[in-house]
């Protein structure tokens, strides 16, 4: 195979430079990337309690199982989802751990509803309901497990 | 070596052996853009076509690169073996088959702009799963199940 069969009209020239540019761009790209998705996977994010203080009404995860009486961690996993035993593990860890913990797991598959309400945009995903059934903190992919059991402890999102 | 190509218990792969795969398919696809949409690329992209078609049609266990992991790489290590379901590593295989399908559809049809982006991107995905154990096309199942499901 000659030059210009292999690499085409300009032979081993423009075409290598600019293919070499290309890899280059990608990987630099994705290792940016990769770093920054390193650093902040599994982080817990709390979230701002909502204005109502209403009672709150039945909770849409209590059908899943029964709630934790201090915190509820809720998993959405899938099929497709190498992470989600990992994350079953420590999530299970935490709730064996801490009492009045629960752990509870959700196909997202077939809770597209929750998974949209929810905002769940991949797997594992997982939300930390306080011991009203409030929403107080999320965490997307592998959870840090000193954060989770810090998380589940919803006395510290008083100050938040 | 025969017992190294077969799932452990449970239907269960060794996840190193994609991890080690994408490596591998990494390799192809960069020299493939390096090369270009011409002889040498286009073959490389066929033979990395053809590795993305057993592991999506066959499964993880028939994937070529998961075969020299499971024959020359595996035996030499040790410690425990880390297992995953194969279901992840299958589903991106055919994201990757999906890809590199349109690289070589760039390549047959003359467009170096459509063989380049999806050779990148595919590049994207085998890089970030080798180094980062990142799989993108997992990452996307659920949100082309959202898509899905806002249509049906």
């Amino acid at each position: 195979m000659d030059a210009q069969t292999a690499f085409g009209p300009y032979g081993f020239g423009f075409g290598v430079v600019s293919g070499t540019a290309v890899v280059l761009a990608v990987l630099l790209l994705g290792g940016a990337f990769g770093m920054w998705r390193k650093h902040t996977d599994g982080r817990v994010r709390a979230v701002a309690p909502t204005e109502a203080e209403a009672e709150p009404q039945v909770s849409p995860f209590s059908r899943f199982g029964e709630m934790g009486e201090r915190a509820t961690i809720v998993q959405f996993s899938s099929t497709v989802c190498a992470p989600c035993r990992a994350a079953k593990v420590i999530a299970t860890d935490v709730a064996a751990a801490v009492p009045g913990v629960r752990h509870l797991e959700i196909n997202a598959e077939e809770q597209m509803d929750l998974v949209r309400e929810f905002g769940i945009m991949r797997t594992p995903t997982i939300l930390v309901l306080d011991r009203r059934g409030q929403l107080s903190a999320r965490i997307s992919g592998v959870p840090r497990k000193d954060e989770l059991l810090v998380a589940v402890d919803d006395r510290r999102f008083e100050d938040i | 070596m025969a017992s190294n190509h077969q799932p452990a218990a449970g239907g269960q792969i060794d996840a190193r052996g994609p991890r080690f795969g994408a490596g591998i398919t990494a390799v192809v696809l960069a020299v493939a853009l390096i090369a270009g949409p011409h002889a040498l690329g286009t073959a490389l992209i066929i033979v990395q076509l053809l590795a993305f078609g057993l592991g999506s049609l066959v499964g993880p266990q028939a994937q070529p690169y998961g075969r020299i992991y499971a024959q020359f790489v595996k035996p030499r290590l040790a410690g425990p073996v880390p297992l995953e379901a194969p279901e992840p590593p299958r589903f991106a295989q055919t994201v990757g088959l999906v890809f590199a399908l349109v690289a070589l559809l760039g390549a047959v049809v003359g467009s170096p702009a459509l063989f380049t982006i999806a050779a990148a991107l595919a590049l994207g995905a085998a890089f970030l799963n080798a180094a980062f154990d990142y799989c993108l096309g997992c990452e996307m199942y659920l949100l082309i199940q959202r898509l899905k499901h806002r249509t049906a």
